[in-house]
């Protein structure tokens, strides 16, 4: 199921229409009854899966303090289901999950359920109902892409939900702002447009080629992942909520450190919150808790030797960032206002470039290849 | 001044709701809703319940009911038929609710199942009196509730309200005019003296104020109120109920307020589409207090204002405020005997001024001296009130009556000056009571339940100013020979004999009271006396956390100390990355020598968690030595 189809575009009309028409005590078990109509059509495991990790959530975070060991099994199960997924094991009893890809949503709900585990034992959260867990999981915006949006300003949304002309237009408005980014900027103009030129300069100039075609793939897929989020966020705003921002101009940023503030920013902070902190909890050790956290991201996405390699590359980038802050306060002060945007042109030209040239880890399909792309990419100037 | 046997016009309110409001509009919203029709059919209801207990005008009923829905219908049946409505605190303390119940002397009782048991009303009441135990309307709402309505009837064996209404039809007779000079209500102002004071507002007092709220406030049927103060207070009673009504408008009122519930009281004000927030300072400070989240809960377009009552309004909170929500605010004076407010600062121009009460409208005011001369502008003196909302009197108290209304001149014992553009401004106070969050707490109520304590040989109680609460109640408290006292222990104690609102914020256990030559205690000594406790903190006490968790998250975020407060977090403060998030964590283990568990690491998020977790860890610190 692609976010950018009539078929979704469809499901959002039917959600959308009766919901504001309907009394406000009925608006979320409506999109909660929409969202699981749309799982059973077009994903039923996934249903199956996700009405399980609900009662779960629920069932076991119902007593005023949940424990450590409860948390801790419980997130460790749901994780469990998202690695054999992604790993597609196949042992003979789920010979069927194998034929099967992973089921729609599942890396996005299993994480909002391990995030809400969590809040729960921290104390954050007090217990809440089974529709409030359900009409948060159930949320249709945000199953197929994202983000991976917090229960709290969910909740509290819901509860200063009202129509809103105003959100509706902007809502509209930041669709049409995804459809535009996915299916012009980035099918046409950046696939077609950069493409061509790509090509054009293979034979003359391999090493631009190569250069312009790694830039077009990180382009590509900041135009597409922002997309799809702009889609959610605009979809939630039709149905009264503000749901969290993903990515915040990633590409300008000045270090490593607020490039991962700004990609992928419900995900990045999911890491930060239940990864780093968990492993500065136990370890007390910065590095070791970024090297987990960039690990974690780049396994979500796959769990393969190509993203750990991906993760462990942004891991030591962070890692370097966070030496070298502790060296800054012994390097000269720059006073000169001209210098010192010099400086932070270079740090945004350092950054974009560290960025795109990891994402050929991720891209080439084999280490082979990446190897080539690097090779041509350094060697290949005339 | 209209005469004595003029009409109410209190009648002509209900005569609007049945003739003019759609009925189906809702009147309260809350855990249990009434529209305009439900209200006005339950109370012709309860006409022929005043009816069948031979009720007349002018008797006295007390309502002491937790249920909001229970308590405004009773309240404004009462009001309809022209009885004299007693509402009492439903969590008061026994000894207060019997001080109350026996000062009210009322014909008939409706409270709350648990409160007839609790202070044995069945006793204390007057023998002819009707007691009506209230159940509550809340289960009426529910399908099972309605169904199982007979069985539980069936099982209480006396009349209880609602179930009560059922047998009797709604009166179909429209009730006859009432005059003006009828007795709307009696408010009592204090509680556990042996005279308490009932402040009796009429008719006549009360349309009159209710016609300034509507028309200085510009509201109307579109008007939707949120108020959640308690219903035994007039800023609740008639700056919420009677004020909605008389509005033809709607009044929100969907919790209890609690501290913990504010969130949810504000994302309320945009979802419900609330005009007017009507609060105590108290409040509002901790509105300010609240995260960035909460920035917008008054940007709703239809929002008007911000109404700050019953307490001192700190220029700076109501800079801050309006600064941060652009919300605008409109500061109110007045008191229990003046039926709500007098002065008012907003929201016309012509009113407003930043930092002072206003000007006084539809009544005079006057500030004087001990002579009753008027004072010139700057000077200081009592301010004065006269005009149609001044009440009539103490109920049945001639002597407390005249020493406080003078030629038809309220004496408010609040010293005030004017400037020179004739704006009020409150400078201090000639009586001892205590404005704390909006409530009166009279200091000579609290030290006569403190000495009334096992083990405590004598006390005196005073206020000291609070950036939250406007003052805080402070008791200095001396031990009896050869017993020890712990604050706990007292604050358990006192609240078995006085409400909550009455428990001192701060309890001193000290070993004398400064006293002067003629054995009264010197309240400017007692105050520094505890100045001085406060600025040194008690021996393995948690003084000086807060300080020294903002110095650390200073020292490493690099910022300025007075930038932080205890909301600061990462995304207000600049430095606070991730890596410094955790060096953060790591100098707080440092500097309270301690070692954080995963759980309480995981949840400093903001500087208010990290201070939270370390008293926490210092308070179970505290006890696991005392337990050894």
């Amino acid at each position: 199921m692609s976010v950018v189809s009539l078929s979704l575009f469809g499901w959002m009309v039917f959600a959308v229409a009766p919901y504001w028409a309907l009394p406000d005590r009925l608006r979320a078990a409506w999109l909660s009854g929409v969202t699981f109509a749309f799982l059973v059509v077009h994903a039923p495991l996934s249903a199956a899966i996700l009405l399980g990790f609900a009662a779960a959530t629920h069932g076991f975070t119902r007593s005023d303090r949940v424990s450590g060991k409860t948390a801790f099994l419980l997130c460790a199960a749901i994780v469990l289901v998202l690695v054999l997924y992604k790993l597609r094991v196949s042992v003979r009893f789920t010979d069927a999950l194998t034929t099967l890809a992973i089921p729609l949503g599942l890396s996005y709900y299993a994480l909002r359920c391990v995030h809400y585990v969590i809040e729960r034992y921290k104390g954050t959260l007090a217990p809440q109902s089974a529709q409030d867990i359900g009409s948060y999981l159930f949320f249709l915006p945000t199953l197929l892409a994202g983000p991976i949006h917090r229960y709290a300003p969910f909740h509290r949304d819901a509860a200063r939900r009202r129509w809103d002309s105003r959100l509706f237009g902007e809502g509209l408005e930041r669709m049409l702002y995804g459809y535009v980014k996915i299916a012009f900027l980035s099918n046409y103009v950046v696939s077609q447009g950069l493409s061509s030129l790509v090509l054009d300069l293979q034979a003359s100039h391999p090493s631009a080629s190569t250069y312009l075609s790694v830039i077009e793939r990180g382009l590509n897929g900041y135009l597409q992942f922002s997309g799809y989020s702009d889609i959610a966020i605009g979809f939630g705003m039709l149905l009264g909520y503000r749901v969290m921002e993903n990515f915040n101009w990633p590409f300008v940023k000045k270090n490593i450190s607020e490039f991962w503030k700004s990609w992928h920013i419900s995900l990045s902070s999911w890491c930060r919150d239940y990864v780093y902190m968990v492993v500065v909890a136990l370890s007390r050790r910065p590095a070791l808790a970024a090297l987990a956290s960039m690990l974690a991201i780049g396994l979500w996405h796959e769990i393969s030797c190509r993203y750990l390699l991906w993760g462990l590359y942004n891991g030591l980038g962070i890692v370097a960032w966070q030496q070298f802050q502790r060296l800054k306060p012994m390097l000269p002060r720059i006073e000169s206002p001209a210098a010192a945007l010099a400086l932070d042109a270079a740090a945004v030209l350092l950054t974009f470039h560290f960025v795109i040239l990891g994402f050929v880890l991720v891209t080439e399909p084999t280490l082979g290849d990446v190897l080539t792309v690097y090779r041509s990419l350094f060697q290949g100037w005339p | 001044m209209a005469s004595g046997c003029a009409v109410s016009e209190v009648s002509s309110w209900f005569d609007d709701a049945e003739r003019s409001i759609e009925p189906a509009k809702p009147f309260l919203v809350g855990p249990r809703s009434l529209s305009y029709g439900e209200l006005c059919e339950r109370t012709r209801r309860l006409g022929a319940l005043f009816q069948e207990l031979g009720l007349q005008r002018d008797d006295r009923v007390v309502v002491a009911t937790e249920d909001d829905s229970a308590a405004i219908s009773i309240f404004l049946a009462l009001l309809r038929y022209g009885i004299t409505a007693v509402v009492l605190d439903p969590q008061a303390a026994v000894p207060e609710l019997e001080s109350l119940i026996g000062a009210a002397d009322a014909r008939a009782l409706l409270a709350d199942r648990a409160v007839v048991a609790r202070a044995g009303l069945g006793s204390i009441k007057r023998a002819d009196a009707a007691l009506i135990p209230i159940d509550g309307d809340r289960a009426e709402s529910s399908f099972l509730g309605r169904l199982t309505r007979g069985l539980r009837g069936s099982r209480s064996p006396e009349r209880a309200y609602p179930a009560v209404l059922d047998a009797l039809a709604p009166l179909a007779q429209r009730p006859p005019d009432l005059p003006e000079s009828t007795l709307a209500y009696i408010l009592f102002t204090s509680g556990t003296t042996s005279q308490p004071k009932g402040v009796e507002i009429t008719h006549r007092n009360l349309a009159a104020q209710m016609r300034t709220f509507v028309r200085h406030y510009g509201l109307g049927r579109d008007t939707r109120l949120l108020n959640v103060l308690p219903l035994h207070h007039t800023d609740g009673l008639t700056q919420g109920v009677t004020l909605a009504l008389s509005a033809a408008a709607t009044l929100h009122r969907p919790l209890r307020f609690r501290v913990d519930r504010l969130p949810a009281l504000l994302d309320g004000i945009r979802a419900e589409r609330v005009t007017h927030l009507v609060t105590v300072p108290s409040v509002l400070a901790l509105i300010a207090n609240l995260g960035a989240e909460h920035d917008d809960c008054f940007a709703g377009e239809e929002f008007r204002f911000v109404i700050s009552t019953a307490a001192y309004l700190d220029e700076g909170l109501w800079r801050r405020f309006e600064a941060r929500f652009r919300a605008p605010m409109v500061n109110v004076y007045g008191l229990t005997e003046s039926v709500c407010e007098a002065l008012y600062c907003g929201p016309d121009p012509e009113t407003r001024r930043v930092g002072t009460i206003g000007k006084p409208v539809d009544c005079e005011a006057r500030i004087v001296t001990e002579a009753g001369e008027d004072v010139a502008p700057g000077e200081t003196g009592e301010l004065i009130l006269r005009g149609d909302n001044i009440m009539r009197g103490y109920f049945r108290m001639p002597d407390a009556t005249a020493a406080v209304l003078k030629d038809g001149w309220f004496h408010t014992g609040d010293l005030a000056a004017t400037d020179r553009d004739g704006f009020y401004r409150i400078v201090g106070r000639k009586k001892s009571v205590i404005i704390t969050g909006g409530m009166n707490v009279y200091p000579e109520d609290v030290t006569s339940v403190l000495r009334s304590l096992p083990g405590v040989l004598d006390a005196v109680t005073f206020g000291m100013p609070d950036p939250a609460w406007g003052e805080r109640v402070v008791s200095c408290v001396v031990p009896a020979a050869g017993r020890t006292l712990s604050v706990e222990g007292i604050a358990a104690q006192f609240l078995e004999r006085a409400s909550r609102e009455k428990l001192p914020l701060e309890i001193h256990i000290v070993a004398d009271l400064p006293r002067g030559p003629a054995g009264k205690v010197i309240l400017a000594e007692a105050r520094a006396m505890v100045e001085q406790r406060r600025a040194v903190p008690a021996e393995g006490g948690d003084g000086g956390i807060r300080e020294r968790v903002l110095a650390v998250a200073a020292g490493t975020f690099k910022t300025d100390l007075r930038s932080l407060s205890l909301e600061s977090d990462a995304g207000n403060t600049a430095g606070w990355s991730s890596l410094a998030h955790v060096e953060f964590l790591l100098a707080l283990e440092v500097e309270f020598e301690l070692r954080l568990a995963p759980r309480d690491l995981m949840s400093i998020v903001s500087l208010g968690d990290a201070v939270r977790v370390i008293e926490a860890r210092d308070a179970g610190d505290r006890s696991q030595r005392g337990a050894a």
